[in-house]
């Protein structure tokens, strides 16, 4: 026996088992210490440690062949899977298969749809009986174990326990931190001892059960309240062949190939090999019986010794065969390893296994899932080989009868990594699923996500409101390029974005792939409550690429809005665009509301028109002209705001058909002060770069404070920080400044106007005195490419020339005031 | 026509002789000939083996003829005779969830009464006194169409009756066959003290569960007997060799040794194979049995284990003549022409091994 990272020579008895029992607390809180990604690492060293050359591969390939009947080649191709069943990528797909991630096995982590967090904890001790039948069965239900951090204590089967042991000994010496080494057991006892069986219900969490009906009766009775019974087995596989398949001369050869695997392999001792292949009324029975014939003399592995008690069993079907001949004419073929024989009724019923394979012929396939249905429970795998305009009905019907796995003829027993098991997701079977629905506030919140971040080391145990006030500019002088100050150590699986900056001084922000997948989950809600509905041709035009979040983020949305996508980008070319609105007919389209305008103008000088429903916008404000140019050219019928976002923050506010222009309501999980007139915004849905107090430099007035049954209503007011939005882009009016010093010479005034020409084009305009020294226009245009990080990746330099004016004329004054203000918005 | 069958009845069951074994081969064409004609399946298997019932002609030829598996009599009702000839319908007490339904015309019906009685005289256990009967076995007038019932039947006839109690009886509320205890020992103890002696027929895990539980002691007397039957069914944990067990129920009840006699038969066969005084199951000459290698198939020789065959002539109606149970045993000559029959259990994959469902599996849920 093995116990918790120690060889003992001795019987089972309960003095054992209660030292045993005593430990697994403390066993288990190590192992939910640990996390997932180092267990899985350790039982990838095992895998690599199982490779052919390896120790542990000839001696266990020695101790099988004495401990299984297996032929020499079927247990080395088993022992073959070894190191891949361990491998890292194979463990991670099946977590993730199970979880939809990782690491909700390690702590509380986002789930879409749910509002609130969910951690998966383990049931605690588990006790596996473990079957014999395939000998690396009771190593994967070990695996199963450790995956989901319970103590797992094997019983083992009386014909499967060298190798078992042997796999112990290669954790040990892998192990040697003892990191799963020893939060396992392997345990003998003789099956149906009431004593030790009794005592040990009482003690587990849950049991897993591998094997037959009566094991499977014997461990479910009686058990204590509370203890959780997980059974495979016992279970019956099947294959399936339609007319309209058989008829296809040219797959009947690899289909009976793949007949003869799923029987042969294993000699039908697992629940996935076939024992029945259902055959449709109309194939030619002779036929299909010597292609199965020539295909289970071919197959690369002979069969097993049997032993007496096995051979009575297919003595048995010999006769049923002969019983079937009389009935049916169809002779029935016993080969030196196998028995086909077709027989003369058409129920499910088990074969004696060691390759014999039951053909039965059925009328239709509601003839046939009706009669399967009568054995529900045991159904499981079923190899299926039908036409291709028959695979849905037949998987339908026969689900509804009770199969849990499709599979193709031929691919039974070589399961996909992260399938179900009996029409169970077996990992998930192993958890509690616990869910976290406390609503911290914001004070516990920020206590708890910048305990880790260096920013805040001098603030950690601050009050909400005593937290300081962070702007852009702390965020750029402390970018991911310059250091990690607002970065989570831990943060590592994520995205990068571009949120601005300067040419010299970028700026940067980081979210997690939960956060981003969150993220747009929010933004996809928001829009499937304005209008977008599934099935929606939807073209994506915000610019991609260059460290930008909106293409990428409205991507994932429109996903699971399950839209369907055209992600075309914003920089296509006129043609391509108009060519793709043709082809694919776009209801609703998404970008910056500036670019779509001159899109939407650009096709109306190619009196080109198209109908657009729907436009989502966001990333600048929406104006009357674009809305006159959209509606002109395509007919649109609605605009939404795509939600008040910024890249440092997340989406901030949504709108509804309700809101007036600017109006938003703040999404949950964020909190907005208005101070000085400024939103400043906190979000509780980052947490690798968490946004506490950010300063967005959009002016605010709050309409609606919010309740419980209303969120909080704000209006956007434009921006507060001298910044500059045109062409789709945004840059500081100091940036501006900057750019007209590095093209004139002395220091002159000028005034910067916004203005929208005759035909509907941003215009930026430089207006200068009369006595001004002259401006270096190409100078100019290249300072803007050269500083301005935002236009420079939207725009060209023959763009910037046209759309950029100078004038010379008096300034404007505020009639007011006197004062002549540098910018003026004219749009 | 059954003349062979009949001389073959006529003569002494445990004699051996070239006369016998004529008489045993003739008995064996007149009886496959019927079935020939009778059974469809009986046909179907001798015409796919190449044999026609007229070809067996010796001893030899007999190991050679095409015997059907026992699982075929519990998996289909085969018959040789009309169904209006049928005079008794005998059902196998079905361990496994399984059973045969054995028909018997009246000829067929008064041969196998015959050939037990006979058998039971020449082993000493017929008497003409009246003797107390505890029957292990299900009361006849519940279940009259189980084989050990009728087997019950059949020998308390053998011997003058004083009283039979049946102790596994019907439970209304349980809607079960049940063992009655209390009745049991009220049984033993009244039997003890009548005057007449007692003979115990049955299963023998019944009655040692009750020896055993309630520590009897009892002194039943030196004509008392035991005759267990039926194996120890579901009480694999409990098996005693037959030495133990004689041992063990000789002291606790208070009988001769050599009076407790175990009894092995199939209903789908028929013939009983008794025990006599030392303990050993004889094989009478109304069969045969061929001991078979259950990889090969093979016939083993005299001390070889394997499956057991049985083979015998008397029922013309029921075509299990030439049968390969599921049974392991062997054959031992004990040097003086005596042939012994040992059985060592059951054969067959009832066994959980994995997960791959069972016959016996499905069979149990639906």
């Amino acid at each position: 026996m093995y116990i918790f990272g120690k060889f003992i020579d001795a019987n089972i008895d309960k003095k054992i088992l209660g030292d045993l029992f005593k430990d697994c607390d403390q066993k288990l809180d190590q192992l939910t210490d640990i996390s997932i990604i180092s267990i899985i690492d350790i039982l990838d060293q095992v895998g690599k440690s199982w490779n052919e050359d390896g120790k542990w591969y000839k001696q266990a390939f020695e101790i099988i062949q004495r401990e299984a009947s297996f032929d020499l080649t079927m247990i080395k191709e088993t022992l073959d899977v070894i190191p891949d069943l361990l491998s890292r990528e194979v463990l991670l797909q099946r977590v993730k298969a199970d979880f939809g991630n990782t690491e909700c096995l390690d702590e509380f982590v986002s789930k879409e749809h749910f509002d609130g967090k969910y951690f998966c904890s383990p049931l605690g001790k588990v006790l596996h009986v473990c079957a014999g039948n395939v000998f690396l069965g009771c190593i994967d239900s070990l695996i199963m174990g450790l995956l989901t951090k319970n103590v797992s204590l094997l019983k083992l089967s009386s014909k499967n326990q060298l190798f078992p042991n042997l796999f112990a000994q290669s954790v040990l010496e892998i192990d040697v931190e003892k990191i799963i080494s020893d939060k396992f057991c392997l345990l003998v006892w003789k099956g149906g001892d009431q004593k030790i069986e009794s005592y040990v219900n009482t003690k587990v969490n849950a049991i897993v059960a591998w094997g037959g009906h009566e094991m499977i009766k014997n461990y479910s009775q009686d058990l204590p309240y509370g203890v959780k019974f997980i059974d495979f087995g016992p279970k019956i596989s099947i294959q399936v062949l339609s007319k309209n398949r058989a008829l296809d001369k040219d797959s009947l050869k690899a289909i009976v190939s793949g007949a003869a695997e799923d029987v042969c392999r294993w000699d039908q001792a697992a629940c996935a090999n076939s024992q029945n292949l259902f055959v449709e009324k109309g194939v030619n029975k002779d036929e299909l019986m010597n292609a199965l014939k020539n295909a289970f003399e071919d197959y690369h592995i002979r069969r097993g010794d049997i032993d007496p008690d096995e051979n009575v069993e297919i003595i048995k079907e010999k006769f049923r065969a002969e019983h079937s001949v009389m009935n049916n004419g169809v002779n029935y073929i016993e080969g030196k390893d196998f028995l086909l024989h077709f027989d003369e009724s058409s129920s499910l019923r088990n074969s004696p296994l060691n390759r014999t394979l039951i053909l039965k012929e059925y009328s239709d396939l509601g003839e046939l899932s009706k009669m399967l249905s009568t054995y529900s429970c045991f159904l499981q795998t079923c190899g299926l080989a039908v036409a291709g305009n028959e695979f849905i009905k037949y998987t339908k019907k026969l689900s509804l009868a009770g199969v849990k796995r499709f599979t193709n003829i031929g691919a039974m027993t070589s399961g996909k990594n992260g399938a179900p098991h009996d029409g169970k997701i077996t990992l998930l079977e192993l958890v509690n699923v616990i869910s976290n629905e406390y609503d911290e506030n914001l004070t516990e919140f920020s206590q708890r996500v910048l305990a880790d971040i260096p920013f805040y080391q001098d603030h950690k145990d601050k009050e909400f409101l005593d937290l300081p006030i962070i702007s852009g500019s702390d965020l750029s002088d402390n970018s991911l390029v310059t250091n990690k100050a607002f970065l989570n150590p831990k943060a590592d699986k994520g995205y990068v974005f571009s949120s601005g900056g300067t040419t010299g001084k970028p700026k940067f922000t980081f979210y997690s792939s939960e956060e981003l997948d969150y993220v747009s989950g929010v933004l996809a809600g928001s829009y499937q409550k304005l209008a977008l509905k599934e099935g929606d041709v939807v073209a994506n035009l915000f610019v991609a690429g260059n460290l930008w979040s909106s293409f990428s983020v409205v991507q994932v949305a429109l996903s699971k809005c399950g839209a369907k996508q055209l992600p075309i980008g914003g920089q296509v070319d006129l043609n391509d665009l108009i060519s793709y609105f043709k082809y694919f007919s776009p209801k609703t389209v998404f970008g910056i509301p500036s670019m779509l305008a001159d899109m939407a103008n650009k096709m109306k000088d190619q009196g080109v028109k198209f109908e657009i429903e729907n436009v989502f916008f966001a990333g600048e404000q929406l104006r009357d002209d674009h809305i006159q140019m959209m509606k002109e050219v395509w007919n649109v019928k609605n605009f939404y705001s795509a939600g008040y976002a910024s890249v440092d923050v997340g989406p901030i506010g949504y709108q509804t058909e309700e809101c007036q222009n600017g109006e938003h309501f703040l999404y949950s999980g964020l909190h907005l002060e208005c101070i000085d007139g400024e939103a400043v915004v906190s979000s509780k849905i980052r947490t690798h770069m968490p946004v506490i107090r950010y300063r967005t430099g959009d002016r605010v007035q709050i309409l609606h404070p919010g309740d419980h049954s209303t969120p909080l209503k704000f209006k956007l007011l434009g921006r507060a920080d001298g910044q500059i939005q045109i062409w789709g882009s945004r840059f500081s009016f100091d940036d501006l400044k900057k750019c007209l010093e590095s093209a004139q010479e002395g220091d002159n005034g000028y005034q910067i106007f916004l203005r929208i020409d005759d035909i509907g084009n941003e215009i930026l305009v430089i207006r200068q005195a009369l006595e001004s020294k002259p401006i270096s226009e190409i100078a100019l245009y290249q300072a803007f490419i050269d500083r301005c990080d935002d236009v420079r990746k939207t725009q060209s330099f023959e763009f910037i020339k046209s759309h950029l004016k100078f004038e010379c004329a008096d300034f404007d004054r505020n009639t007011r005031t006197g004062k002549v203000p540098a910018l003026i918005d004219q749009r | 026509v059954t003349k062979h069958i009949d001389l073959l009845l006529k003569s002494d069951p445990f004699e051996f002789s070239q006369e016998t074994s004529q008489l045993f081969i003739h008995s064996f064409q007149e009886t496959a000939l019927a079935h020939y004609q009778g059974s469809t399946f009986f046909r179907h298997i001798w015409d796919r083996a190449g044999l026609h019932p007229n070809d067996i002609k010796s001893e030899e030829d007999i190991i050679k003829a095409p015997y059907i598996m026992v699982n075929m009599f519990k998996e289909h009702e085969l018959m040789s005779v009309n169904e209006k000839d049928i005079a008794l319908t005998l059902g196998s007490s079905g361990t496994t969830g399984q059973r045969s339904l054995m028909h018997l015309d009246s000829g067929s019906l008064a041969r196998v009464k015959d050939l037990a009685y006979i058998i039971h005289k020449e082993l000493g256990m017929t008497s003409d006194r009246k003797y107390n009967y505890l029957c292990f076995t299900y009361d006849p007038k519940v279940a009259d169409d189980l084989g050990t019932a009728f087997t019950d039947e059949l020998l308390t006839s053998f011997t003058g009756i004083n009283e039979v109690y049946y102790a596994i009886q019907f439970n209304d509320k349980k809607n079960d066959f049940e063992l009655n205890e209390a009745g049991v020992l009220e049984k033993l103890n009244e039997f003890s003290r009548n005057g007449y002696p007692t003979r115990i027929l049955g299963f023998p895990a019944f009655l040692y569960k009750i020896v055993k539980k309630y520590n009897i002691q009892l002194e039943l007397g030196d004509d008392s007997w035991i005759q267990t039957g039926g194996g120890w069914k579901n009480h694999s944990d409990e098996i005693l060799t037959k030495t133990e067990f004689r041992d063990i129920m000789s002291q606790a009840l208070g009988l001769p040794a050599e009076n407790i006699r175990d009894l092995f038969g199939m209903v789908e066969h028929g013939i009983p194979y008794v025990d006599c005084k030392d303990g050993h199951m004889r094989i009478p000459n109304y069969a045969r049995i061929i001991i078979r290698d259950p990889i090969t198939s093979k016939p083993l020789k005299d001390g070889e284990y394997g499956l057991v065959q049985f083979i015998c002539t008397y029922n013309t109606s029921y075509p299990s003549m030439n049968l390969l149970s599921t049974d392991y045993g062997r054959v031992v000559d004990d040097n003086t022409g005596v042939k012994i029959l040992e059985i060592r259990g059951r054969a067959g994959v009832q066994k959980h091994k994995g997960c791959a469902l069972k016959a016996s599996e499905m069979l149990q849920d639906n």
